[in-house]
């Protein structure tokens, strides 16, 4: 069908790690965030406001790859057709279920790095 | 009725939590009532969403709401989430920030199983009580803890949050005592075979009456008894 | 277009249904006597598996319920200190090394195949290995109590209490047992990813899967990652209490942090590790006793997958109070939070589905119902304590007493026991009784809310954790009193709940099948029972194929499906696409053996006899364990089948051999080195976490490995590693003479590399003892030679498959496994080099 042609549905083409990319980002985020904090802080220093501002720029970044991530799994998931349960035995459901799991762990992991980076910039001292 | 028991027994006592005599007490105690009234009025709205759910008669045509449910039940805590980490970390900085620098520093050194306290003010003798800390009312106090053998903690619950004393750190706990009285603490970290009487007195006077009491101890440098409430 | 297979039109004649049958009976049938001890079946292997756990959780209990005796007032004399601290110590780790863990790796061994239609797990012998590790190690531990001789460390063991404040063997006990066990734990990993991915029935897509195999999907991947921390960290206090290297000693540069760093890393992603598989049974029971396919199923899947990952990111909040900076603090403060999220979004679900469904009243409900009630406190209790400020006052005390046996009770107990009356009929073909069910529930709900509710406010009036008494006065003896009395009401009814278990069912009539009328492969089991699972494999068009497809369970019964028979009298089982569950591979699994139970011995040996210091002994248990696994592999593994494909059943043949990243012996190697660079990854965290305390790291003047033996080993090994990929490219183009001269000469390349590593602390007299600098560096080193070491052996293991016939050209299993291994072995030897060359260049 003609209207497929942007979204492949062969099982080749799709992957369980798309899944995973969303909360990847948040993790690497998270993770960056905290070494930077704990190199920030060696030694006694006393950290300033631009440490949660070194958080929270990046995260932008972060939450621009989780959006990209989401945008994939969005067109996946708004295939024409389908019930809402995406429980059909077909590859059409098949991959809007794959593309809506990818949207809801965006969103989730867009969340979790809102939750890093305001905190960041709230506590930006290393007291 | 166990929560009416429970509550029936008070909460009060000189190694609560919740019967506060100190700045860093009092701002924990509000934000635990805050949550607690909150979380409870969260469990009850939860578990009378999940009995009506379940005496209910269902069908298909409760589909699109019951999909709503689940999006509320995710933007809501999130919301929700959201507000509480901001309260919660509005209040952090006065818990974890360095008394001002014209403050008394006291160090505490945690030993198996007793804790030894170092006072060391300028212009006295220093001193070293055991199991034993006075304080004065109204002023900041910095605490420096210590230990060269095992973790421990130090905890007074009616004062303030707890901070460990770790081998090789040394860490430090503000406090603000704003009520007379004597308050007892713990050792609030597994240290061995003694932990559980690993405690300590706390003694809060009006400010004249410590500075009496902190002149008269610089003159004899020893170590004091242990003082009965 | 992808075809759907229907099952035969036609009933197959009554004669062959029954020759059928009997083969596969024969093949299946569960091996008997002693041999019945030998036997690496799921179903068999499950049952022994979760028997054990349940002991060990019965054990835990005894032991929870002396320390309640003893706090029942104050000053009690029941039991001293010394007792009372092993006594607690020994209560945590049970139940959470040994029964919150294996309960789900058991009931999964048990019902998962069942779910999904297969006949057994893809690694029978692993599942038995596994088994018999847990055996061990769970017994000796349990044992150790007995002769006083239990660790009492609390079962977070910090150091420097337990690394320079314990002597006796207790610690060794903890830190050598459990590592052999957590091994065990990821043996099941692997079996139950690859399982949940690889051996589904045709047509279960991805998206149709069962939610029970979702969150195991996760939980087990969570193992691959959360347990490596833990084992090197057990490795490095353990060299510290044998060998007296620094790691967590302050005077020589170590720090009692990072063994906090390393086990809450483990510890908080366990908690999330027990609790998901135990929500997952929630997830089958309600849609069964809500008549109606669950609601989200989309969001629960991004709820396990979502609480998987950020579970990595919380591990700090355990360490609130250990005088951490303020940002660190608030960073996990916010991602303590946010799993909240995720965590509530599936009990969201469950409602829905309960909207939605008309709910029949049913015993596993009620559970699922006390699960829910009790979960929620802990959960909302726990975002208490993720804001830090909070937690300042409630760390260490009995309100986190309080909030983790809600969520664990809650979260994991009270979903086990429901699931145990809900599956039972399909462990033996019985039902357990409802009446008593009741009394237990009522028992264990009353009793686990006495016990538990008043220890928040025991916690906030002052009692910290792990005291074996407590003052008079303080306004503890009314709480701890009734919690003691909970206690005994909790206590008798896990006893009913246990007489009921176990009462002889003899004289009970059989379950009628499909007793609760569910639409999961699981309960297309006849009952009770036959051994080889599925009658025929069925092609899956729907979540809930018992109610979607008609007649399902009369074409699975007359063979009309995939596979109904068992023509050379192997055992066998169907291995499917990732995605779409299409057929890739008949896979031919072997039947009992000993050989698992021994290579298990074996390995406890090298992990139990250092423990009382016998070093020699160990090593000679690690060469046999060493050559009991290769003659397993030789045995019993990568056989070349007598024909290369096999005739499934409408119209499909599949290979009955299959080489590379289609096989599952490639995904287990795969899945089991993530694992260990995982445990690798982690020494660097504590590499770099000792440059964090101090500036001066490497410290000024101290000997180095200088760049030129790191350099000479990482090329070497590089050299290997290139040289056994090309290998695996010649020997597929038949080009013996290279094969074999490639294989030999990597071999050399393995030594002399493994060799160079050890040469760079050794020839610089760089000491272990006197830094954790020169500690950590050693360390780095003997792990990348470990690696060269077993690299060689497989090398050396290829080479004669290849001499022997076993490995030809086209039949090639060894050579992928073994080239995908030494991936690993380089990314190690480059990290190693940059660590120990590159970074003190560059600081």
């Amino acid at each position: 069908m003609i209207s497929q042609a942007h979204t492949d549905v062969e099982e080749k083409r799709q992957s369980l790690w798309l899944l995973a990319w969303p909360p990847t980002i948040w993790a690497v985020h998270f993770l960056g965030s905290y070494a930077l904090a704990a190199v920030w802080c060696r030694g006694g220093s006393t950290g300033s406001y631009w440490l949660g501002v070194s958080i929270a720029a990046p995260a932008l970044v972060a939450l621009a790859l989780i959006g990209f991530a989401g945008w994939i799994g969005w067109k996946k998931h708004t295939i024409p057709g389908g019930k809402p349960s995406h429980d059909g035995d077909n590859n059409e459901d098949r991959t809007r279920f794959l593309g809506f799991a990818t949207v809801l762990l965006a969103a989730l992991s867009a969340v979790a790095t809102i939750y890093t980076s305001v905190a960041a910039l709230i506590s930006g001292g290393c007291g | 009725m166990i929560l009416a028991l429970s509550i029936a027994t008070g909460c009060g006592g000189i190694q609560s939590s919740l019967s506060t005599a100190g700045a860093e007490a009092e701002s924990i105690a509000s934000l635990f009532w805050m949550m607690t009234g909150s979380g409870a009025v969260i469990w009850l709205a939860m578990m009378g969403l999940a009995i009506y759910a379940a005496q209910s008669k269902g069908g298909e045509h409760r589909r699109p709401f019951a999909r709503k449910l689940i999006v509320l039940g995710g933007v809501i805590p999130a919301i929700v989430l959201f507000a509480l980490l901001v309260y919660g970390l509005r209040v952090l900085p006065s818990l974890i920030a360095h008394a001002p620098a014209s403050a008394m520093k006291v160090t505490v050194f945690g030993e198996q199983w007793w804790w030894r306290v170092r006072y060391e003010a300028p212009g006295t003798e220093p001193f070293e009580l055991a199991n034993e800390i006075w304080l004065p009312e109204g002023e900041a106090v910095e605490f420096i803890l210590r230990s060269n053998n095992v973790i421990h903690s130090f905890w007074v619950p009616s004062l303030a949050g707890k901070m460990d004393l770790i081998p090789g750190r040394v860490n430090h706990l503000t406090i603000h005592p704003q009520r007379s009285g004597v308050y007892r603490g713990a050792c609030a970290e597994y240290c061995g075979r003694a932990h559980a009487q690993m405690n300590f007195y706390v003694v809060v006077k009006p400010k004249a009456e410590f500075d009496r009491w902190l002149k008269a101890q610089s003159g004899s440098a020893s170590l004091a008894a242990s003082v009965e409430p | 277009m992808h075809h759907d297979h229907e099952p035969l039109a036609e009933t197959p004649p009554v004669e062959l249904q029954r020759q059928q049958s009997e083969r596969l009976q024969r093949a299946w049938e569960p091996a008997k006597g002693w041999r019945y001890w030998s036997e690496v079946n799921n179903s068999v292997v499950g049952q022994w598996y979760t028997a054990l756990t349940i002991f060990f959780l019965a054990y835990g209990g005894v032991l929870a319920a002396l320390m309640r005796i003893q706090l029942a007032i104050p000053n009690n004399k029941f039991m001293t200190a010394e007792t009372y601290n092993q006594v607690f110590t020994v209560h945590g780790s049970v139940m959470m090394f040994l029964f919150a863990i294996p309960i789900f790796e058991a009931f999964s061994i048990m019902f998962l195949p069942q779910m999904l239609g297969a006949r057994d797990l893809p690694f029978p012998r692993l599942s038995a290995y596994g088994f018999w590790a847990f055996l061990m190690g769970g017994m000796t531990l349990c044992l150790s109590l007995l002769f006083n001789a239990a660790p009492s460390g609390g079962w977070f063991m910090y150091p420097p209490l337990t690394s320079k404040y314990e002597p006796g063997i207790g610690a060794d006990m903890w830190l050598l047992g459990f590592s052999f066990i957590e091994v065990a734990a990821i043996a099941a990993s692997v079996e139950l990813i690859v399982g949940i991915l690889k051996s589904r029935p045709p047509g279960m897509r991805i998206h149709l899967i069962p939610l029970y195999c979702w969150y195991v999907l996760v939980a087990g991947a969570m193992v691959l990652f959360a347990f490596p921390p833990l084992i090197l960290g057990s490795m490095l206090l353990e060299i510290e209490r044998a060998l007296n290297w620094p790691f967590f000693d302050p005077t020589r540069g170590g720090d009692p942090l990072l063994w906090q760093h390393l086990f809450w890393l483990f510890g908080h992603p366990e908690v999330y590790i027990i609790f998901l598989p135990s929500v997952a049974l929630v997830a089958m029971i309600v849609p069964t006793f809500a008549r109606t396919p669950i609601v989200g199923y989309s969001w629960i899947v991004l709820s396990a997958i979502g609480t998987g990952f950020l579970s990595f990111g919380l591990w700090v909040h355990h360490m609130f109070t250990t005088g951490l900076p303020g940002i660190t603090l608030a960073l996990f403060s916010a991602a303590s939070q946010a799993i909240a999220i995720p965590t509530g979004v599936q009990i969201f679900c469950f409602i829905a589905t309960m909207l939605v469904g008309r709910v029949v009243n049913s015993l596993p409900m009620m559970f699922v119902f006390g699960a829910l009630a009790t979960f929620v406190i802990g959960g909302l209790t726990g975002v208490m304590v993720a804001v830090a400020s909070f937690d300042f006052q409630a760390h260490d005390t009995y309100f986190i007493v309080a909030h983790l046996h809600s969520v664990l009770i809650g979260g994991s107990i009270f979903p086990f026991v429901g699931a145990t009356y809900y599956f039972y009929p399909l462990v033996n073909g019985k039902k357990l009784s409802e009446r008593l069910g009741r009394i237990v529930f009522w028992l264990m709900f009353i009793g686990f809310n006495v016990t538990f509710m008043p220890m928040h406010l025991t916690g906030l009036r002052g009692m910290p954790r792990r005291v074996y008494t407590y003052s008079e006065g303080l306004g503890f003896e009314t709480l701890n009193l009734i919690s003691t009395v909970g206690a005994a009401i909790l206590v008798t009814g896990f006893a009913v709940f246990f007489w009921d278990l176990f009462r002889s069912k003899d004289h009970e009539p059989l379950s009628e099948r499909n007793p609760w009328g569910a639409g999961t492969l699981e309960w297309l089991q006849e009952m009770p029972g036959k051994p080889w699972g599925v009658r025929s494999i069925p092609e899956i068009d729907s979540r809930y194929p018992l109610w979607d497809q008609a007649n399902i369970v009369r074409d699975v019964d007359e063979g009309r499906f995939f596979m109904p028979d068992a023509e050379e009298g192997k055992r066998e089982m169907l291995i499917t696409s990732i995605i779409d569950a299409k057929p890739v591979q008949c896979l031919r699994i072997p039947g009992p053996s000993y050989i698992a139970f021994w290579a298990a011995l074996f390995t406890g040996g090298v992990f139990i006899f250092p423990t009382f210091k016998l070093y020699w002994p160990a090593a000679v248990c690690a060469v046999i364990a060493t050559g009991l696994i290769l003659r397993w592999l030789w045995e019993g593994s990568a056989m070349i089948p007598e024909k290369d494909h096999k005739y499934i059943g409408h119209g499909v043949d599949v290979p009955l051999y299959v080489s590379g990243s289609d096989s599952v012996g490639w995904w287990a190697m795969l899945i089991t080195m993530l694992a260990v660079i995982t445990a690798f990854v982690s020494l660097l965290f504590g590499y770099l976490f000792y440059w964090t305390l101090d500036r001066n790291f490497p410290p000024p003047g101290m000997p180095g490995p200088g760049w030129f033996w790191p350099t000479l080993g990482t090329a070497l090994l590089l050299g290997a590693w290139a040289l056994t990929n090309l290998v695996r490219k010649w020997n597929s183009q038949d080009r013996a003479g290279q094969v074999y001269g490639g294989l030999g000469v990597s071999c050399l390349l393995a030594i002399a590399g493994g060799a160079a590593m050890i040469a760079g602390p050794y020839l610089n007299s760089m000491d272990p003892t006197q830094h954790v600098y020169a500690a950590t560096i050693w360390l780095l080193a003997i792990w990348t030679a470990m690696h060269a070491g077993l690299g060689l052996i497989m090398n050396a293991y290829c080479i004669a498959r290849r001499a022997a016939g076993r490995m030809t050209a086209k039949y090639d299993i060894e050579i992928h496994n073994v080239g995908l291994f030494w991936h690993f072995v380089a990314i190690t030897a480059v990290a190693t080099e940059i660590v120990l060359v590159l970074f003190p260049i560059l600081k």
